[in-house]
């Protein structure tokens, strides 16, 4: 929209609009802030209601105390396991998958979309899934948080119609040389998709980084538990009942509320950090997955 | 040549041929095949597989030990529709259905048109660098759980060491615990599910906003229109089939109000307003092992939901937008 004239209900609707975006800003990022400060405040200045800016008496025992738990360690390793290898053979079956649907030759092609389409709109259930997994044997097993989220219906759409849209021609050339399909898909097709591939890739590490209620479900074995799980335990319920964190918070003083922002940005920083360099590739993401879908 | 025979397969569809077969289709694209092998596996067992075990809800399902998930369930005895019958007569269950819908109709009633307002004021901002900066930073809530998000929560909404404290005691009022007195405990959960999701849910509205033809809005100020009638008759209708597609979906979902959420914020003293049908089940199913009456209640909501997406579809199609099917 251009204009010849701006007139003053213009320029009003203007700055109007600019406060209530900015207010949005400040109101998003301010809990991130308040929880900052209190991590870092001494317990008089944590239990201060209000407003909290900045720490204004500053105090690292929570951090020190969160720092030397070996829980805290242990459940960071079990998330990135679960992060790095569930996201690798996510998009590695994924990925093969979508590419074998996106062939029209494919034979019984729509029986199988058809039987995928339909799981994503009905499902069995917690009770059901847990039973199975509890069948097959894998309760109290890693496998557990990774296996059963292997492949979304969404993502193989969205691969699939990214694969659709390459060009048959570049294919051609290979099955002239004799190249197999699984060829032609390590050696041209993947190094095209890097795009999609990203966006898949970064949506189940997201996924896998922030899941808790697999866990939840599947573990009884406090050495298995994820960051996320292990934090909601400290968090969420009412009481503190990892015996690490509690013992060692009983010979000395800091106030819960400190010790679970200290804990709430030891989880979070990761993603924080990550988090401005990739959001524009989940964007993208969505908007591929909505336009196509 | 893969392709040249399709062609040639297609060319011949008046020549009598004779048909090869299915398995020498699969035989002859093995590779394929086998690369969708891990993924058929998959949906067969893990996605089939629990549809499959609904059958429970209509069994008195005990889980046999050591006999395997297909076992147990044959070896259940077949109760019809006692379960259900149980839920639809539970008090229980009447007030977990109606706390899901509440929550629910309130969140879209509330939450469905903020993304919509936020989309069209992000489209007025002429500053690119401003705009991406502010969606940036809405966008974020999105990346974080609900596990952290509820940690948030409960630290800046404490009753005692909150931030809102120092207002109250300026007005000298009783502080409001939102997220233990249950006649606030939904306005919490309403609040912040917005303040989450509400960056996030824009980015489908501005993309759609950025399709619009500039030729229309430049027609339109040539005409003399002002800024809200340019909303009022192109933006608005623009977008109009996103919208309505975006509210089929909502409404489609209304008994899902937000487990995440929910489940991260609920406490013993708002259950009675703040159970909703997900964290019913599984109290019910995972901490009570109420196998197969939390199984049928999960079932029908999931009818439901099934039947409401049709319904809303149908309904929008007569009122002459495009539906989803």
């Amino acid at each position: 929209m251009y204009k010849y004239n701006i007139s003053v209900g213009e320029k009003i609707f203007t700055i109007v609009n600019y406060i209530i975006l900015i207010g949005l800003g400040l109101v998003t990022l301010y809990p991130f802030i308040h929880v900052t400060c209190i991590a870092f405040s001494t317990q008089a200045e944590a239990m201060r209601p209000g407003l909290h800016l900045w720490p204004r008496e500053i105090d690292t025992s929570s951090f020190e105390l969160i720092l030397g738990a070996d829980d805290i360690w242990n459940a960071y390793y079990n998330t990135i396991y679960r992060t790095i290898l569930g996201t690798f053979l996510s998009v590695l079956t994924t990925g093969m998958g979508a590419y074998a649907l996106s062939k029209k030759y494919l034979p019984l092609r729509n029986i199988f979309l058809g039987a995928i389409l339909f799981t994503m709109y009905f499902s069995g259930g917690i009770i059901p899934s847990y039973l199975l997994i509890r069948g097959l044997g894998l309760l109290n097993n890693r496998w557990s948080m990774i296996l059963p989220s292997l492949v979304w219906g969404y993502n193989l759409i969205v691969m699939k119609n990214f694969f659709q849209n390459i060009p048959e021609s570049l294919e051609e050339s290979a099955r002239i040389d004799g190249a197999s399909d699984f060829i032609i898909f390590i050696k041209i097709i993947v190094p095209l998709s890097m795009p999609v591939i990203a966006t898949i890739a970064l949506w189940m590490a997201v996924y896998h980084w922030n899941a808790y209620f697999d866990n939840l479900m599947y573990i009884n074995d406090k050495s298995k538990y994820v960051l996320q799980r292990m934090i909601r335990g400290l968090i969420v319920s009412a009481n503190m009942y990892y015996s690490d964190i509690s013992a060692l918070n009983e010979t000395s003083n800091i106030w819960p509320e400190s010790l679970k922002s200290a804990t709430i940005l030891v989880s979070t920083v990761p993603i924080l950090l990550v988090y401005p360099f990739v959001q524009k590739y989940f964007v993208k993401g969505v908007m591929i997955g909505a336009i196509k879908g | 040549m893969k392709t040249l025979s399709n062609d040639v397969k297609a060319n011949n569809s008046i020549i009598a041929k004779p048909k090869k077969g299915l398995w020498y289709e699969i035989w002859r694209y093995k590779i394929l095949m086998l690369m969708l092998l891990p993924t058929i596996i998959y949906f067969i067992v893990f996605r089939y597989g629990p549809i499959v075990g609904i059958v429970i809800a209509f069994q008195d399902y005990t889980p046999s030990a050591g006999q395997g998930f297909i076992r147990s369930i044959i070896n259940s005895p077949f109760v019809g529709i006692k379960q259900f019958h149980k839920f639809f007569t539970s008090m229980n269950g009447l007030q977990v259905v109606i706390n899901t819908v509440l929550i629910s109709v309130y969140k879209i009633i509330f939450g469905f048109p903020a993304p919509i307002v936020l989309a069209l004021l992000l489209n007025e901002v002429r500053q690119q660098h401003f705009k991406k900066v502010i969606q940036t930073i809405s966008y974020l809530p999105h990346f974080i759980s609900w596990v952290i998000l509820a940690g948030i929560l409960r630290i800046i909404f404490s009753p005692d060491t909150g931030v809102i404290v120092p207002i109250y005691k300026l007005l000298q009022i009783e502080p409001i615990n939102f997220l233990g007195d249950p006649k606030y405990f939904r306005i919490l959960l309403v609040v912040s599910d917005i303040w989450a999701s509400v960056g996030w849910g824009s980015i489908i509205y501005l993309a759609a906003l950025s399709n619009i033809d500039i030729q229309l809005y430049e027609a339109a100020t040539i005409d003399g229109a002002n800024r809200f009638q340019q909303l009022w008759h192109i933006t608005l209708p623009s977008i109009s089939s996103v919208i309505v597609i975006m509210f089929i979906l909502r409404v489609g979902n209304i008994l899902d109000a937000g487990f995440d959420q929910v489940f991260n914020l609920l406490n013993p003293a708002v259950v009675s307003v703040g159970e909703i049908i997900d964290t019913y089940v599984y109290s019910r199913g995972l901490l009570n092992m109420d196998f197969s009456y939390s199984t049928a209640v999960g079932v029908f909501k999931s009818l439901i939901g099934f039947g409401m997406v049709l319904g809303v579809n149908y309904i929008a199609k007569k009122l002459g937008q495009e539906g989803i099917w």
